[in-house]
């Protein structure tokens, strides 16, 4: 138990100082809205989406949402993540493979399905990341998640 | 003017052949942002040529690039250097296929693309081969993970290819939590492990044609035939993410170090132990996967697994492997083994770890000391949270005919020559 709060507390640090990094280095590549909703998430701490973020998706798209080059797209200011939340919520439930093109890169690898997670969550962490990391999009509600579960 | 063509570029092999190149040619003043042990110099033969993978260089210098993407519609890079400075003044782009692999032998220059082995072939004395490539061998599965397939050549009639297995510990839902390995792995009968075939035979199909040479192998695309002990050498990329899977096991701190990169002797034969296996470098041991049961100590059936001949911290991604044979370079790196770590991204929320060339020392066929970083400096920052902080990423290795080493980026195409001199 006092390993996990601690790790709790480790990441929660880690974040922060990512987010802290996040915002240096995007400053020069961001337009004002994108970098104003950027230091609106570090205020945002608790959202509920972010805890499953953390445990589920950050392994691949990193704690600052940016991929890793060539295999896992990044989620940063992405009209994808700010585009129709149907998509979204099929990726999430069924997986996705092959290429992507993000901003000219391409991505070759597979996305497994996460249809374990619960409508909220799905909800969660769609509205999370559509709120964050230079994205500004409506929220994803739980119903959306279960129009689209099979 | 054209007759004065051939007579230089006769009077600058003979002169690259010399041994007067050491002083023609000076690292750049900040070694390419390298850091290097002590004599060591490196220059940028050439930047931004593509996302390279792997790295060969021919007898006359010439420098061959393989790309993971088409860059103007084209999967090969090849660079000359015309004026004897060590830098590429000519970068021209070829080749319909893409991928990793890509070595020069009798007179080809042969091609992993991910499906496939071919050659192109090569006119002496000109850079860029011609467009009539061959089939060499086919047949292997269409993935989208670990899907690289290099190559390395025994100088008797074979050929080894890396096939690296379309999974992360051969569950039966593609890493998804919760879900069990299968047992026995189907995946083994085509990938995870090392295919041999004949290196001049068209059209050989991997399981009608192919050997399976040894087994047990995740993903190995850092492979060569160590020709002072005639043997196979591999380094694998180990399993991913046993924390996600199993945080009643292993929490992330546990997750960033294991398991270990496995460095493989990789006799005909052998069995590794992927997917029932990992070897843990703190332990020492190969233990089983939480996939087959195993919680970190047991080990089972993995007692009988070949051990690696040493391991390296994990996630650290090996891509490239290559044993010096040349005369530049101190006694000591003599048929000692450099090693190409791409850089981690599954040691998140860790700090990312990786992004150096290291060095291993050999005394025949065996570690004779422990390793240690050689080339450093490519990812311009020491913090790396995402991997996408890093500025390059070595992901080639090659030896230059005066024994200089030769080095690939994968992120924007930077190509290094690292020399030593007195």
């Amino acid at each position: 138990m006092k390993n996990k709060l601690a790790l709790i507390i480790l990441s929660v640090i880690l974040l922060a100082s990512c987010g802290g990094n996040k915002q240096k280095n995007e400053k020069s590549v961001l337009s004002q809205p994108a970098s104003s909703a950027v230091e609106k998430s570090s205020t945002q701490t608790e959202h509920p989406g972010k805890k499953v973020y953390n445990s589920v998706c950050l392994v691949c798209h990193m704690a600052d949402g940016s991929g890793v080059p060539g295999m896992h797209p990044p989620i940063i200011e992405s009209d994808f993540v700010n585009g129709d939340p149907k998509q979204l919520i099929k990726i999430i439930l069924e997986g996705m493979s092959g290429e992507v093109e993000v901003k000219g890169e391409i991505y070759n690898s597979i996305m497994p399905a996460q249809a374990h997670l619960s409508n909220q969550q799905i909800a969660d962490v769609l509205t999370y990341i559509r709120s964050n990391f230079g994205n500004n999009a409506p929220a994803v509600s739980p119903e959306d998640v279960q129009q689209l579960r099979k | 003017m054209k007759k004065l063509f051939p007579a230089l570029f006769i009077l600058f092999l003979m002169f690259s052949c010399g041994q007067e190149q050491k002083s023609v040619q000076v690292g750049d003043p900040d070694n390419g942002g390298l850091t290097l042990p002590e004599g060591f110099s490196a220059l940028v033969v050439a930047d931004e040529i593509g996302r390279g993978r792997h790295i060969t260089v021919n007898n006359n210098g010439d420098i061959y690039v393989s790309l993971a993407q088409h860059s103007e519609n084209k999967g090969i890079v090849c660079l000359r250097d015309s004026s004897g400075d060590g830098k590429a003044d000519i970068i021209q782009y070829t080749g319909q296929h893409t991928g990793t692999g890509i070595k020069l032998h009798k007179g080809y220059l042969y091609f992993g693309a991910d499906t496939a082995v071919v050659r192109y072939p090569l006119t002496n004395g000109e850079l860029v081969p011609g467009d009539n490539w061959q089939m060499i061998a086919r047949g292997f599965p269409n993935e989208r993970q670990h899907e690289a397939k290099p190559m390395a050549f025994d100088g008797k009639g074979n050929m080894y290819v890396n096939v690296g297995a379309p999974s992360n510990a051969c569950m039966e839902q593609m890493r998804t939590k919760g879900s069990p390995g299968m047992d026995p792995c189907p995946l083994l009968e085509y990938s995870g492990g090392t295919w041999k075939f004949k290196d001049d035979v068209l059209n050989q199909d991997q399981m009608v044609d192919g050997v399976r040479y040894v087994t047990g192998i995740r993903n190995g695309m850092a492979n060569f035939w160590n020709t002072a002990v005639d043997e196979l050498y591999v380094v694998q990329h180990g399993r991913d993410q046993l924390d996600q899977f199993f945080p009643e096991l292993y929490d992330s701190k546990d997750n960033a170090e294991l398991p270990a990169e496995e460095f493989f002797l990789a006799t005909e034969g052998s069995d590794f132990g992927w997917p029932y296996c990992y070897y843990d470098h703190l332990k020492e041991k190969k233990v089983l996967g939480p996939e087959y049961g195993g919680d970190g100590e047991t080990q089972e059936r993995c007692e009988t697994k070949s051990d690696p001949i040493m391991a390296f911290p994990g996630h650290l991604a090996p891509n490239d492997l290559l044993f010096y044979t040349g005369n530049m370079f101190p006694e000591k790196y003599k048929n000692g083994a450099f090693i190409a770590f791409h850089g981690s991204w599954n040691r998140a929320p860790e700090p990312q770890k990786g992004y150096f060339v290291a060095f291993v020392p050999f005394d025949g066929a065996l570690p004779s000391g422990d390793w240690e970083i050689f080339a450093d400096g490519f990812a311009g920052t020491t913090e790396i949270t995402s991997t996408r902080d890093a500025e390059y990423r070595p992901c080639g290795l090659s030896q230059g005919p005066d024994g200089a080493l030769y080095v690939v980026d994968s992120n924007k195409g930077k190509v290094w020559k690292i020399m030593y001199s007195k």
